[in-house]
């Protein structure tokens, strides 16, 4: 059975000194070691959304439960912490945050804050560095005297130690190029097969496409799709009112259809799937 | 209109053994589009700032438009060349959008009745104008390097260099200001010379360098560099979509035509076969 | 979108006092700073605060929003009043403990200075809210002209001084999110003693000094590329021009410092 892993019910935040709701009333429900896609224009609410699942910020009204916890308006700020026992979060551009003199007292600073044993932090930190694929030599080194993608996954490694169920990633893609990027993805995923919950804010509808089973749409506060990548992509107009745009492999079926040619998957997710439907199609010509 | 010839440089940091460039020669047709591609750290961001004289190369030379770049040719070299940073934040510099436009006009000591029919057709250009007034921390990413753009426009430079200046901005954004790069190479006769890994601009390209360990490994038309997905991926670049969309229907058994064709040529290409 | 109000920042709305040049601004709101320190009476006192009172009115900004300005500094201004009256001596003395006392003197003292702070924000609130910081700096700019005499490099003081306040919005921007982003790795700002809590405070200014020297070094290369010299001459986009509302503007100082003066003597 599935269970879940964030519900919100009802969820309203408005910023200190803001008249405009930031979230105005949002609902759903996270299974566990789903992989989910938030994608939405700047101000769309999807950064207050996961701040709020990672207990940053606290509702105004409504309700949120998350590893057996229940969050709302009420809540105490000892409540809120006690979620990032369980959820971490990779901000965008995270090697930004970096501040230790050594890369393995940066990657223990969470850990520590949990409260962990020294030995196990230790353990963590190993770990931490291997899955992001960085070699134990590092550790005593100076975060800031690395390269800037070799920083990106420190800062990551320093989320991963705290061993989160559920990992909120903000663009962690952003400013890498093609090979760090794939790279990224196939470490995110590889965690999402090993059961970790992803929740992924993202611009690039490739990487919806290719990694997400479950996409959320955001506008003026509210969800305005939760639905699979498919169903979203094969209604284009409405992507382009958002300012969204679609991946390419839909992009050039929907061309190739929109000039006369008769592909039946409009929404190939892949551009394996894509060359596949061409070949289909080609080959019913011949 | 100008060209960029780039001799034989070489350049070392004063407190480092290696360099970071070793002979590297070619030059830059006006109105052109190159793109420098390369791993981090290979030495395309100091190339780019070599080109522009804000680095001095410890040997070779480079002219710009028949002008050697030197210490004393800084001011004009500056006013041919625009440059756009990867960050937008920390390029722009006026407490509004008018005030970052007039930034460069300012150093150019444009008297300041001049300034704002300037201003303004910059900012037209790349339509901003309605946000004239508007401070930087209400304005996006994308919005701000088109202000950094308009800054350079003002100037009328001749050559634009962008420094990953697409990286940081969102999809949308970043195919906006790429069409609007295009327009203003086709309509003005700027050449465009961009430090990039986003393969969606370096398609664009007339030409492309591909610089590996301080040197350059291969250049010429980017029919010929985007072909060679060997290199592309060892670079980390990866290969163009075009190129892996072709290669995913060689395998299935579709018959392509011999020469390169870029995504536009492709998806014409395929709409035909598929009428 | 927001209507954020803090202290020192522009209120967007218009008024007579938003048109006015920030050079005449700037100047009455020095010459009313200078002014206070002449208030030698209850009458003089109410004099300048009706002064300011009026100004608070001409500027369109509601009295609330500048409580809200100066709300987070109050308790800055009770505690030195606190100290004020307990810590001064003189006149009459109604209580003491130890070297502690309430006298009449103290009592007096810590009215003046209360009375001080609070006129002193309100008139600098009155200004910014007016006034758009650039324009601050452009009037700032025209003051030190004079220096220049002495070799003061005010053009670059000025430049620099803009860009400052232009990163302000940035670097606070920044902090937030760095503070975020630590909170997320279990770090609880709340927690322990004050040396802990002072200890908290690495995670969050290391990154913010890193972050901003990367910043100034590109800020720089991208200032040298748009062909800034700082020893070279530069024209000014923002020209400042006087209007006759600015002359209007200047005779209500003059008004204010007669009437001042005035109360002073034949009171």
């Amino acid at each position: 059975m599935v269970k879940s892993a964030v519900t919100v019910t009802n969820l309203h935040y408005t910023y200190p000194n803001t008249t405009t709701e930031a979230l105005a009333g949002v609902s759903l429900t996270i299974q566990e070691q789903d992989f989910v896609a938030i994608v939405g224009q700047t101000g769309s609410g999807k950064s207050t959304l996961v701040s709020l699942i990672d207990g940053l910020i606290q509702p105004d009204s409504g309700q949120l439960n998350i590893a057996g916890m229940t969050i709302d308006a009420t809540a105490k700020a000892s409540q809120l912490s006690k979620i990032h026992h369980h959820v971490g979060f990779v901000f965008q551009f995270p090697e930004q945050q970096l501040f230790a003199e050594t890369v393995a007292e940066d990657i223990a600073f969470g850990p520590h804050n949990l409260g962990w044993s020294e030995e196990k932090i230790q353990v963590a930190i190993d770990r931490a560095l291997m899955m992001v694929g960085l070699p134990l030599e590092l550790k005593s080194r100076s975060p800031f005297a690395l390269s800037g993608g070799q920083m990106r996954r420190v800062a990551i490694a320093g989320v991963l130690a705290m061993k989160p169920s559920i990992l909120i990633l903000d663009e962690p893609t952003a400013g890498l190029d093609t090979q760090a990027t794939n790279e990224l993805l196939t470490l995110i995923k590889k965690l999402n097969d090993n059961g970790t919950t992803i929740i992924m804010v993202t611009h690039q509808m490739e990487q919806v496409a290719s990694y997400a089973n479950r996409v959320i749409a955001m506008n003026k506060g509210t969800i305005i799709a939760d639905t699979t990548p498919q169903q979203l992509f094969s209604h284009p107009d409405d992507l382009i009112n958002l300012s969204l745009t679609l991946p390419v492999s839909v992009e050039i079926a929907q061309f190739l259809n929109n000039k006369g040619a008769k592909l039946t998957n409009t929404e190939p997710l892949s551009l394996e799937e894509l060359a596949d439907e061409i070949v289909k199609v080609m080959g019913r010509k011949r | 209109m100008a060209g960029i010839k780039v001799r034989n440089i070489t350049f070392k940091y004063p407190d480092s053994k290696a360099p970071v460039l070793k002979n590297i020669s070619f030059n830059v047709e006006p109105a052109s589009w190159t793109a420098i591609i390369g791993h981090n750290g290979s030495g395309k961001s100091t190339l780019a700032r070599l080109i522009d004289g804000l680095l001095i190369p410890t040997a070779g030379s480079i002219e710009i438009d028949g002008i050697r770049v030197s210490e004393a040719t800084l001011g004009i070299i500056h006013q041919q060349i625009g440059f756009v940073f990867q960050n937008p934040e920390n390029q722009f510099v006026g407490a509004t959008v008018a005030d970052d436009v007039a930034f460069g006009l300012e150093n150019r000591q444009v008297l300041p009745e001049k300034m704002e029919k300037k201003i303004n057709d910059a900012l037209e250009m790349v339509g901003m104008l309605k946000y004239k007034d508007v401070e930087p921390i209400n304005l996006s990413g994308g919005q701000k390097q088109r202000v950094a753009l308009a800054g350079i426009l003002a100037l009328m430079p001749k050559i634009i260099i962008l420094d990953e200046a697409t990286s940081m901005l969102d999809p949308l954004a970043r195919k906006e200001i790429l069409t609007l790069l295009k327009r203003l190479r086709d309509e003005q006769g700027i050449s465009i010379i961009s430090i990039t890994h986003d393969l969606d601009e370096i398609e664009l390209a007339d030409n492309i360098i591909v610089i590996n360990d301080a040197q350059i490994v291969k250049q010429g038309a980017a029919a010929d560099v985007l072909k060679n997905e060997k290199l592309l991926t060892e670079i980390g670049v990866g290969i163009p979509v075009s190129q892996r969309l072709q290669l995913l229907l060689a395998t299935r058994g579709i018959n392509l035509p011999n020469r390169y064709l870029n995504l536009e040529e492709l998806k014409n290409w395929l709409s035909q076969q598929l009428q | 979108m927001t209507n954020k109000i803090v202290f020192g920042s522009y209120v967007p709305v218009k008024s007579i006092l938003h048109r006015l040049d920030p050079r005449i601004k700037l100047i009455m709101c020095i010459a009313f700073v200078i002014l206070i320190f002449f208030v030698n009476s209850w009458l003089t006192g109410l004099w300048l605060f009706l002064a300011l009172l009026l100004a608070i009115k001409l500027s369109n900004v509601a009295v609330k929003q500048y409580w809200q300005g100066i709300k987070p500094l109050f308790l800055i201004i009770l505690i030195t009043v606190a100290f004020q009256i307990l810590f001064s001596s003189g006149g009459k003395t109604y209580w003491h403990w130890g070297i502690m006392a309430i006298t009449y003197d103290g009592l007096i003292n810590s009215l003046i200075i209360f009375y001080r702070f609070i006129v002193i924000i309100t008139a600098s609130t009155v200004l910014t809210a007016t006034t758009p910081t650039f324009q601050i700096a452009d009037a700032l700019a025209w003051i030190m002209k004079p220096l220049k005499i002495i070799k003061v490099p005010v053009n670059q003081i000025t430049l620099m001084l803009s860009i400052a306040l232009r990163f302000v919005p940035t670097i606070m921007d920044e902090t937030s999110k760095i503070m975020k982003a630590q909170r997320a790795r279990g770090m609880n700002f709340n927690d322990g003693n004050i040396l802990t809590r002072i200890k908290h405070l690495v995670p969050i200014l290391i990154p913010l000094f890193v972050n901003s020297f990367k910043r100034a070094e590109e800020l720089a290369t991208a200032m040298e590329a748009r062909g800034y010299d700082p020893n070279a001459v530069r024209t000014h986009y923002r020209q400042l021009t006087w209007h006759s509302r600015d002359a209007w503007a200047g005779l209500g100082l003059i008004i204010v410092v007669i009437g001042l003066f005035s109360i002073r003597i034949f009171f």
